[in-house]
């Protein structure tokens, strides 16, 4: 269970977060909808203190601390019980995709080499890269590493593992292959958040779905709820201009 | 041409001048160990900004880089006594100059090397850090297995072009009377009236040094390639 309190932000006079509240049970699917510019990438980022939060707590399982005020063993300590998938990957450049999966395991979690090996191999073999352990990111394509990535995720079997648009930055013709495996790990019962733009994905495999703008959750609730008995104007709006079929006048 | 260079006294100079190679190997491998040393001090000071000595290290490096490398021998060699003296009253006219060489070329190397440390370490993606803290690696894991390996690759060929020319530089040594190799080539001129035998053969050694540098780093650059191999 992930339970998020009052988490504010701000960048200069700039306030991104305003208060955001969240509530995981395990094994949930929770997908974050908004504009660009709502504070869901931020929010997300704050989770696991890769940006320090003004205000906030976080409880996942017995651990709970303060967000704002986080000791460095604390968040080491948090950071060890969640994993995060990037935008861009951000594969390590100097190890190959099975280097990549074994590393949390042996230096983080010290899991002994070995084990790590056999456990980063069926990783990679989830998500159908078993061929590519060998291989370094540079040659790989963007959706294998991002593939690889969520291996290195899924690996150490976190609490939750945070997704920061994990496909935003592939070519179409590569989502499907990312999104099939996430809709794996949502079967396999892995508790996930992911920060999204695939309504399809929010639609069809998350259990709940959040829409956030200006720094605030505007609405949640299943996606039955937020897609199709829509109570907010501002998601109403939202909603509209991306599923509009966009007309070309040349 | 007999009567000015003959090959069968390049021969006979040869082994006599190889025996003074060790010590103008000494100089490189002190100076570079004080380089590095104090290179990544430097490079830690001004990635970080830490106030006074970020500016106190860029007055430095631009005086090194701004002033020609003989000169800083000189300074070091007749400067540092006269330091020592008055600070601390230790006298150093006896210590080898062989020491002050080492200094001189270990702080102009430090000079040189932190930037090109500076440059390979911010040559590295923020996500890299992140991803690294992200898997749960504490700062200094991070920086050891995932950001140094990286940094390494980049710098490899300006530290190759770096230690070649400290190589060549050390023939400088010999103004101030040590005798490595270029010292004791011209001693040995001096001695044999054949000037230059004596610097045909440290030609020679510079130039096969010069190549297994590069043959050494060809090696080290193809095995930090990340390629499948």
């Amino acid at each position: 269970m992930i339970d998020v309190k009052n988490v504010k932000k701000s960048f200069g006079s700039n306030h991104v977060l305003k208060g955001v509240d969240i509530h995981v049970e395990q094994g949930d699917v929770v997908a974050i909808l908004g504009p660009s510019g709502s504070g869901k990438t931020t929010f997300l980022r704050c989770l696991n203190f890769l940006e320090r939060a003004d205000e906030g707590t976080l409880e996942i399982g017995d651990t709970r601390v303060n967000l704002h005020s986080a000791s460095s063993k604390e968040i080491l300590a948090v950071r060890r019980r969640t994993a995060f998938v990037f935008q861009n990957y951000n594969l390590f450049a100097n190890m190959t995709a099975l280097k990549n999966v074994m590393e949390p395991l042996v230096t983080a979690h010290k899991v002994p080499k070995e084990e790590a090996r056999q456990r980063a191999l069926e990783a990679l073999a989830g998500v159908g890269l078993a061929d590519r352990a060998d291989y370094y990111p540079a040659q790989l394509s963007g959706g294998q590493q991002q593939r690889v990535s969520i291996a290195r995720a899924m690996a150490v079997k976190p609490d939750v593992i945070l997704f920061d648009e994990p496909t935003s930055a592939l070519d179409p013709e590569l989502i499907g292959d990312v999104l099939k495996v996430m809709k794996d790990l949502a079967k396999a019962g892995v508790t996930m958040i992911v920060v999204t733009h695939e309504m399809s994905f929010a639609r069809d495999v998350a259990n709940h779905v959040i829409f956030m703008d200006g720094g605030v959750i505007v609405e949640q609730g299943t996606p039955k709820d937020v897609f199709y008995n829509t109570k907010e104007e501002r998601t109403r709006q939202f909603l509209a201009r991306i599923n509009r079929e966009v007309e070309y006048n040349i | 041409m007999s009567e000015y260079f003959s090959f069968e006294r390049v021969i006979e100079y040869f082994p006599k001048l190889i025996t003074s190679f060790p010590t103008t190997l000494i100089i490189v491998v002190a100076a570079l160990a004080v380089g590095i040393v104090l290179g990544i001090i430097l490079a830690f000071i001004r990635i970080h900004k830490i106030p006074v000595l970020y500016q106190l290290s860029c007055v430095y490096v631009s005086f090194i880089r701004g002033t020609p490398q003989i000169i800083q021998l000189f300074l070091v060699y007749y400067g540092m006594p006269l330091l020592f003296m008055n600070l601390f009253g230790i006298d150093l006219n006896r210590v080898d100059a062989l020491l002050f060489v080492i200094v001189a070329y270990g702080l102009n190397e430090s000079a040189f090397l932190s930037e090109i440390f500076r440059g390979g370490l911010s040559a590295i993606p923020s996500g890299q850090y992140e991803a690294g803290y992200a898997c749960g690696l504490t700062k200094i894991q991070t920086f050891r297995r995932v950001v140094i390996p990286q940094a390494a690759r980049i710098v490899l060929p300006s530290v190759e072009v770096g230690i070649v020319l400290l190589f060549q530089n050390t023939s400088m040594a010999a103004s101030i009377g040590v005798r490595d190799l270029m010292g004791r080539a011209s001693l040995m001129g001096a001695f044999t009236k054949h000037y230059t035998e004596n610097y045909f053969c440290t030609a020679v050694v510079f130039i096969v040094v010069s190549i297994l540098l590069e043959l050494l780093f060809n090696l080290l650059n193809k095995k930090l390639q990340y390629v499948k191999k």
